[in-house]
């Protein structure tokens, strides 16, 4: 099971949006996806229908090991084959308290998706994480063998991308961890018929400046579409709109690329 | 091991239920303890929370406030007798959090928070320049 992250640390940059195709992507190849909403607005959870009820165990349980058996925290996705879900509502919040004083928390979660590993046979493991540098962010990083950084294509974006990549390294350097940068999706991108915004432009180079080349994906260019299909449930290739996923083809070829290696090994 | 994930789930879920949570992630019963669930323990704990009903808070913490912000709170509660200071503040908080400006309160506090530390070290260095004099 390949572990990847979806983190940008300021809001609204597109980290669940990443998820919510990536993992559609994913099982429409044929392959068995568990998604992990680590974040406490559980926007992944309501956009995937799964929505717990106040006494089901759901991510909170999974991460305090509060369960008897860990298939009580994973949800099917209905009408989607292979796609799982360990579900968040509000009380996951608590979560971060608890990380807080559980003296590893950059590993709890690691650990739990150990347990998984263990018992099912998912190819990747995809976590959405809130929008903070909190416990909750550090332990889904630390749980990734890989990140995905998804940064809007202006000067907040830039921003919001070394914040991340600085948070990434550290961590890192606590040698704790070693979670490896996959891709940056540079996220609604301006563009006006064949032409880029100014603004998009220059925050595209900023962007690039600081990456390796093979990092940057091609950019998800700005549409209402993907709400639309995210509001449904659906895929764009469901809408017709097949073309604007084609950062998620590239990420999803990578991620088959490192999945055979990673099984070489 | 078959590779069925379904098949799987359905074999190893147990029925087991967690503290219910409310809104706010809280547990919704303080203590929530698995043997309240003979009927006896259920009606005496049922009964209780009729008769308390308690809200559960978190550990209190003392907050300092820019006087300006004091001012208006005080003018609010002065005019609002139904509130105390502490909820008033907890739904304020509460809306300003759950709203579309939440991410820019981050910016705002971190702002607030840069300028306190600049006039609390002034203040320091004032007064620290006051007692020399002082001990002069
Ligand atoms: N291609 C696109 N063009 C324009 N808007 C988009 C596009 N794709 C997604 N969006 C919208 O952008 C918004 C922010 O995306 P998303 O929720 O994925 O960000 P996020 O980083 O998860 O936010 P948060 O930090 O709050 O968790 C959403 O409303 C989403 O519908
Ligand atoms: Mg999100």
């Amino acid at each position: 099971m390949l572990t990847i992250t979806s983190t940008s640390l300021s809001g609204g940059q597109g980290k669940t949006t990443l998820i919510y195709f990536l993992g559609k992507k994913l099982v429409s190849k044929g392959h068995k996806v568990l998604v992990v909403d680590l974040d406490p607005q559980h926007n992944l959870s309501t956009y995937l229908r799964v929505n717990v009820d106040r006494d089901d165990p759901s991510c909170l349980e999974f991460i305090q090991g509060n369960f008897n058996s860990v298939a009580d925290c994973i949800y099917p996705v209905e009408e989607v084959k292979n796609l799982f879900i360990i579900p968040s509502d509000e009380g996951l919040e608590i979560a971060n308290d608890y990380l807080a004083s559980s003296g590893f928390g950059i590993v709890k979660l690691r650990n739990q998706l150990d347990l998984v590993k263990n018992e099912f046979k998912f190819d990747y493991c995809l976590i959405d994480t809130p929008p903070q540098k909190s416990q909750l962010c550090q332990t889904g990083i630390g749980a990734s063998d890989y990140v995905c950084v998804p940064v809007e294509t202006k000067s907040k974006g830039v921003i919001c991308l070394d914040r991340t990549l600085d948070a990434i390294e550290t961590l890192n350097n606590s040698k704790i961890i070693n979670t490896k940068l996959l891709a940056v999706l540079p996220f609604r991108d301006r563009l006006f018929g064949m032409n880029r915004s100014i603004e998009g432009k220059k925050a595209l180079e900023q962007i690039s400046s600081r990456i390796e080349p093979e990092r940057l994906l091609p950019p998800w260019v700005e549409s209402v579409q993907p709400e639309k299909a995210v509001n449904r449930n659906i895929t764009l290739e469901d809408i017709d709109f097949g073309e604007l996923s084609h950062p998620f083809d590239v990420l999803a070829e990578q991620l088959e690329q490192l999945e055979q290696s990673e099984q070489l090994v | 091991m078959t590779d069925d994930i379904y098949d799987q789930l359905s074999k190893k879920k147990t029925d087991k239920k967690v503290p219910p949570r409310s809104e706010d992630g809280f547990n919704l019963s303080q203590q929530p303890s698995p043997t309240s669930d003979t009927p006896a323990k259920k009606a005496a704990a049922k009964k209780e929370s009729d008769d308390l009903d308690l809200v559960t808070t978190a550990k209190s913490k003392s907050i300092a406030l820019e006087v300006n912000v004091r001012n208006q709170l005080d003018e609010y509660l002065f005019h609002h007798k139904e509130v105390s200071w502490d909820t008033f503040i907890e739904a304020a908080v509460h809306h300003a959090l759950t709203s579309k400006a939440h991410h820019s309160i981050v910016e705002d506090a971190a702002s607030r928070l840069a300028k306190r530390k600049l006039s609390s070290t002034k203040r320091r260095i004032k007064t620290m320049t006051a007692n020399v004099y002082n001990s002069k």
